[in-house]
C-alpha cells in the first residue's frame, strides 16, 4: 500500500515538467526609472513582469533594462521594502516605463504566501493575511509564538488543559482544528490535542502568517479554523552573528545564538536557543490551601538547535537542506521529570521550470517524543512517539498576470506509539492527497479563487474539500471579499486507537469508525487601505459537524470518542492599523465570537469578545535609536459549562470566568550604529492578580520586569 | 525505520514484587481487590474483594490502591524520614497506636458507573494512621498525590512490632498504584 503510494507521487513529480511546456516569446528590451514620490531614484527596487519569472533590478540611479516577452500586454510590477508595489500596464509600443513608488507606512508590500501558496503582497492577496513581521518581534521583545500570538492577535487564548498542558482556542476552535506550520511543514506529536508550542521558539523568524478560516483544500486535514504559519528568516549578509540574552522573574533565562554564512552558491544558518523558567507557586488562601485549580507552576527548561543549508545549483534550481533537535524537561515533581524531543530534517528543490512556471519538491522527516525521567533510578523511558515522513510536490504556472494555476499533491505516513495505546503498542497511517487551484483576475477589480483537494486516508476514508472565493476591488483603497471554503480533520490515531486507564478514574476508548470533522466555513469581509491606514471588518459563519470529542459509553463503562458534537460558530474581527507622519503607529483590533451547541450542554471555551491594543513610537539616529512599544489585551468574562470534580466528573456545572486585561510596555535603546539593542520591558503593567487562578486565568503573580540585550556582531564590522 | 533514537532512552524495568526487606511495585491497582501482606515470611497475595475465602490465614497488613488495613493491629506515624534513623535512635518513639475503623465510605470498591455519580464502596476494615503516608487530592485534575515520607511502626495482633516505609506509588513505567515499601521485621529496640 505504502510503496504504490510512494510511487504514484513519485511518478507525478517526475513527468509533471514535461506536461508543462516553456514557451519563450519573442523578445524585446523594456527599460525605465524608479523614483520615490518625491522624485529621488530608488536603487536595487525590484522590477517583475507578473505571470513569468522575468525580473531584475534598479541600478544606483534608479535605472533598469530588461528583455520582455513581446506580447499584446504585459503588466509590471515595481517594488521596494518600505514602499507601496506599483503595477502599470504595458501595451505593445512601450519601450520605457517609470515608476513612482508610494512609501509604506503599514506593510502593505509584505509578501504572504500562506492564503495562496504563491507569494502575493498583502494587499493584494485573495485571501485576508495578518503577519507580524520580524521586526515587530524584536520590538516587542517575544520570544516565543504563545506570548506573541496572544497579544497581537485577539480571539486567540492559550489556557492550560489538565496537567498544565498548554491548549489553544482561536475563535471556538481548538488546537487540532488551527494548523500550524514551519516553513509550510507540519509538526508531529501532540498532547491533549495541541502541538508543543514551546517548538515555536523565535529567534529567527522571519514572520508569522496568520490566515482565519477554513483552508483545508489546500493544506488538507487540521485547517478548519485557521492556518498560523512560522517562516524562517534567511541570511543574506556574507556572515552575521547574533547573540540575545533576557532574564525575568522565576528566574526564566532565554538565551539565543543566531550564525549565518553566505559564500557564492552556499548559505547556511545556524541557531541554537536555550531558555529555562523555575517552579513557583501560586498564592495561598489564609487556610494555606492554593487559590487555583493548581498549587504550583511547573519550572522547566528547553534547548532548541536548527540549521539550515541553502545551496544555489543554478539560476534555476535551489536545494533547501535542513535540520532540527529540541528538547524539553519540565520539572512535573522531585521523583518524575517529563521530557519532550523532536528530531526533524528536510531536504527541498525549487525548480523554475520556464519563465511561468515553478515547481517545489520536498522531503520532510519529523519524530516527536514523550519520555518521563526518574532521576532516582536515572531512568530515562520513551512512551510516546509520532513519526511522521512527508513528500510533497507543488507547482504554480501562470499565463500571464491574471492567471495563476497551483497544482500540487503529498504523501505521508504517520507512525504512532504511545502509552495511550494497548500494551504501549503503535499504530501506522497513510495519507496521499492532490489539490488543484485556479487564481483568476476576471477583470481589474475582479478577482475568483476556486480550488479543490482530495485526501485519501489509508484508515479514515476520502475527503473533499472544496473552497470558491471572491475579491471585488471598488476602487483603490476599497475591496470586498467573500467565499465559502471547506475545513475537515481527518481522526488521530490517538482517537482511532486509544485505550488508556485515565488516572484510575474511568477508560477512554478510541474508535475505528470515526468520520472526519467537517466544517463549511462562509466569509465576508470589507478592507479599506490606505498607505498610512488601513481598516478591515470581517464576520464568518461555521457549521460544524461530526465534531470528535469523548463520550460516556454505557456498555463500555468508559469513555469512547465519537462524532457527537455539532456546533456553528458565528465570528467577526474588526483590524484598525494608522502609522502617524511623526513615527506613532496604533494596530487596534477586535473579535466577536458566538458557538451555538446543537446537541447537550454549551461547553464554549471561546469567550465573546476580545481586543489587543498595540501603540509603538521609535526613532532613528546616525548611530543609534530607541522604540517603545505599549501592547494590552482584553478578554471579557466567559460564561459556560464544566464537568467538576464536585460531581466526579460526571455532570455539568455553570461557571464563570472573570475577564481581563494585561498590559505590558516594552523601551528598546539600540546604539553603537544600532548593533547592540538594549530591551526593559514591564509585564502585567497594571499589576492584574487573579482572585482565583483557574486554568485560564494568565498565570502571573503580578507586575514583573524583564531585561534583555541582544548583539549583531557583524553589524559592529559593518561601514 | 520506526525504531529510530533507541538509543537515547531506557528500557521499561522489568517488575520485581519482592526484595529483601522491601517490596517492589506491588500492584494495588485493582478497585476491587486486596493486597495482603505477611512480613515475616516476606509474602503478599492478591485477592479479589469477592473472594472471601481466598484471603490468607496469617497476614499483617492489606493495601487497596492507597488505602490500608491491618489484621488486628495498630499503627503510629514518627517523625523519622527514613527506618535507619528510627534504627539509630535506640528506642521506640512515643505516641499513640491507631487501630482500624470499620467504614462504609471511603474504600471504593467499583468504579463502573462513576460517570453516571454512583461509586459503590466496600465495607471494610481501614486504618486511617497507615493510610496516611498518601493524600490523595482528586479536586483537581489530575488528581495530586502527596507522600508523608514518614516511617510507620505496626503492633501486629502478635504484640510484635513492624516499621514500614513507602518509597513509590508508581511502577517504573509511571503506572500508579503500584506500592513499593522497605520495611523492618521483627523491629527490636
Amino acid at each position: 500500500m505504502t510503496r504504490s503510494f510512494y510511487f504514484l507521487f513519485l511518478s507525478l513529480i517526475l513527468f509533471l515538467p514535461m506536461a508543462v511546456s516553456a514557451s519563450d516569446n519573442d523578445k524585446r528590451e523594456l527599460t525605465g526609472i524608479v523614483r520615490t514620490e518625491k522624485g529621488d531614484p530608488l536603487a536595487y527596487a525590484t522590477l517583475h513582469v507578473l505571470g513569468t519569472m522575468i525580473a531584475t533590478t534598479s541600478d544606483k540611479n534608479g535605472f533598469y533594462k530588461m528583455m520582455i516577452p513581446d506580447k499584446k500586454e504585459l503588466s509590471v510590477q515595481a517594488s521596494f521594502v518600505g514602499y507601496v508595489p506599483l503595477t502599470l500596464v504595458l501595451t505593445t509600443h512601450n519601450k520605457n516605463l517609470d515608476f513612482k513608488l508610494k512609501e509604506d507606512y503599514i506593510s502593505l508590500s509584505d509578501v504572504v504566501v500562506t492564503g495562496t501558496r504563491t507569494p502575493k503582497t498583502i494587499s493584494e492577496a485573495p485571501i485576508i493575511t495578518r503577519v507580524i513581521i520580524g521586526q515587530d518581534l524584536k520590538k516587542l521583545d517575544m520570544t516565543n509564538v504563545v506570548d506573541l500570538l496572544r497579544s497581537e492577535i485577539p480571539g486567540i487564548e492559550f489556557s492550560y488543559s489538565m496537567n498544565q498542558q498548554l491548549s489553544l482556542n482561536m475563535q471556538g476552535f481548538n488546537g487540532t482544528s488551527v494548523l500550524f506550520l514551519v516553513d509550510g511543514e507540519r509538526m508531529a506529536g501532540e498532547t491533549l490535542d495541541n502541538i508543543d508550542y514551546s517548538r515555536l521558539n523565535l529567534d529567527n523568524v522571519d514572520r508569522v502568517e496568520i490566515v482565519r478560516g477554513a483552508a483545508s483544500s489546500l493544506y488538507g486535514s487540521n485547517a478548519v479554523g485557521g492556518v498560523i504559519n512560522i517562516i524562517t528568516k534567511k541570511n543574506d549578509q556574507p556572515w552575521s552573528l547574533s547573540l540575545y540574552s533576557r532574564s525575568g522573574v522565576h528566574n526564566s533565562w532565554n538565551n539565543n545564538l543566531v550564525w549565518g554564512v553566505h559564500h557564492g552558491k552556499w548559505n547556511n544558518n545556524f541557531s541554537i536557543d536555550h531558555s529555562s523558567i523555575s517552579t513557583y507557586d501560586i498564592p495561598k488562601d489564609a487556610d494555606g490551601n492554593p487559590k487555583g485549580e493548581y498549587s504550583s507552576v511547573y519550572g522547566s527548561y528547553n534547548w532548541n538547535i536548527k540549521d539550515q543549508l541553502l545551496f544555489d545549483i543554478s539560476d534555476r534550481v535551489k536545494l533547501t537542506g535542513r535540520y532540527g533537535y529540541f528538547f524539553r524537561q519540565r520539572d512535573y515533581s522531585e521523583a518524575d521529570k517529563n521530557r519532550y524531543r523532536d528530531f526533524d530534517g528536510a531536504l527541498k528543490m525549487d525548480y523554475k521550470l520556464s519563465r511561468f512556471t515553478t515547481l517545489e519538491t520536498s522531503y520532510h522527516f519529523d519524530q516527536y517524543d514523550k519520555s518521563d525521567y526518574y532521576p532516582v533510578k536515572n531512568k530515562d523511558i520513551r512512551d510516546y512517539s509520532n513519526i511522521q515522513n512527508t513528500l510533497r510536490a507543488l507547482l504554480n504556472h501562470s499565463w500571464d498576470s491574471n492567471h495563476i494555476f497551483t497544482f500540487g499533491g503529498d504523501a505521508m505516513s504517520d507512525y504512532l506509539m504511545s502509552y495511550q495505546f494497548e500494551n504501549d503498542g503503535s499504530h501506522t497511517e497513510y495519507l496521499a492527497d492532490l489539490f488543484a487551484q485556479y487564481d483568476w483576475n476576471i477583470s481589474k477589480s475582479l478577482n475568483m479563487l476556486a480550488g479543490l483537494r482530495g485526501d485519501y486516508y489509508s484508515k479514515a476514508g476520502l475527503h473533499f474539500s472544496p473552497r470558491i472565493s471572491l475579491k471585488y476591488k471598488m476602487n483603490d483603497y476599497f475591496s470586498l471579499r467573500g467565499g465559502y471554503a471547506n475545513g475537515f480533520r481527518a481522526p488521530t490515531l490517538k482517537e482511532q486507537y486509544m485505550n488508556y486507564d485515565m488516572a484510575s478514574i474511568f477508560m477512554i476508548y478510541g474508535n475505528k469508525d470515526l468520520k472526519p470533522e467537517n466544517s463549511n466555513n462562509l466569509s465576508l469581509s470589507a478592507e479599506y487601505l490606505r498607505n498610512r491606514c488601513s481598516f478591515t471588518l470581517s464576520g464568518y459563519y461555521n457549521i460544524v459537524s461530526n465534531r470528535i470529542s469523548t463520550i460516556w459509553s454505557k456498555s463500555l463503562n468508559g469513555m469512547i470518542y465519537s462524532n457527537a458534537e455539532k456546533v456553528d460558530i458565528a465570528g467577526a474581527d474588526a483590524a484598525f492599523v494608522y502609522r502617524s507622519p511623526v513615527g506613532v503607529g496604533v494596530k487596534l483590533s477586535y473579535a466577536f465570537t458566538h458557538e451555538w451547541y446543537n446537541d447537550g450542554a454549551n461547553t464554549t471555551s471561546a469567550r465573546p469578545h476580545s481586543a489587543t491594543l498595540k501603540l509603538d513610537y521609535g526613532k532613528s539616529f546616525k548611530n543609534c535609536g530607541f522604540n517603545i512599544v505599549l501592547n494590552g489585551q482584553w478578554l471579557s468574562s466567559l460564561k459556560t459549562n464544566v464537568m467538576t470534580s464536585s460531581s466526579q466528573y460526571s455532570e455539568y456545572e455553570k461557571i464563570n470566568y472573570p475577564g481581563y486585561m494585561m498590559w505590558r510596555i516594552v523601551a528598546s535603546q539600540q546604539i553603537l550604529k544600532e548593533a547592540a539593542n538594549i530591551s526593559f520591558t514591564v509585564d502585567n503593567l497594571f499589576n492584574y492578580k487573579p482572585d482565583y487562578y483557574y486554568n485560564n486565568s494568565p498565570v502571573s503573580l503580578g507586575t514583573n520586569v524583564l531585561i534583555s540585550l541582544s548583539l549583531n556582531v557583524d553589524k559592529l564590522f559593518s561601514r | 525505520m520506526f525504531s529510530s533514537c533507541d538509543f537515547m532512552y531506557d528500557d521499561p524495568e522489568e517488575i520485581s514484587t519482592s526484595g529483601e526487606n522491601s517490596f517492589y511495585s506491588l500492584d494495588a491497582s485493582s478497585y476491587s481487590a486486596w493486597v495482603y501482606v505477611k512480613l515475616s515470611t516476606h509474602k503478599f497475595k492478591i485477592v479479589e474483594m469477592s473472594d472471601t475465602d481466598s484471603i490468607p490465614a496469617d497476614w499483617d497488613f492489606a493495601i487497596h490502591r492507597y488505602n490500608c488495613k491491618t489484621n488486628g493491629g495498630s499503627v503510629m506515624e514518627t517523625e523519622y524520614g527514613e527506618l535507619s534513623e528510627l534504627t539509630a535512635s535506640g528506642k521506640l518513639p512515643s505516641g499513640e497506636f491507631v487501630s482500624d475503623i470499620m467504614t462504609d465510605s471511603v474504600v471504593v470498591s467499583d468504579i463502573s458507573k462513576m460517570m453516571l455519580g454512583e461509586l459503590v464502596y466496600q465495607k471494610t476494615n481501614l486504618n486511617v494512621m497507615l493510610s496516611h503516608w498518601m493524600t490523595l487530592d482528586t479536586g483537581s485534575m489530575p488528581p495530586s498525590y502527596t507522600t508523608s515520607n514518614r516511617v510507620y511502626i505496626l503492633k501486629l495482633k502478635d504484640n510484635t512490632y513492624a516499621a514500614v516505609r513507602f518509597t513509590d506509588y508508581m511502577n517504573a513505567n509511571g503506572t500508579k498504584a503500584y506500592i513499593s515499601f522497605d520495611y523492618i521485621y521483627p523491629l527490636s529496640l
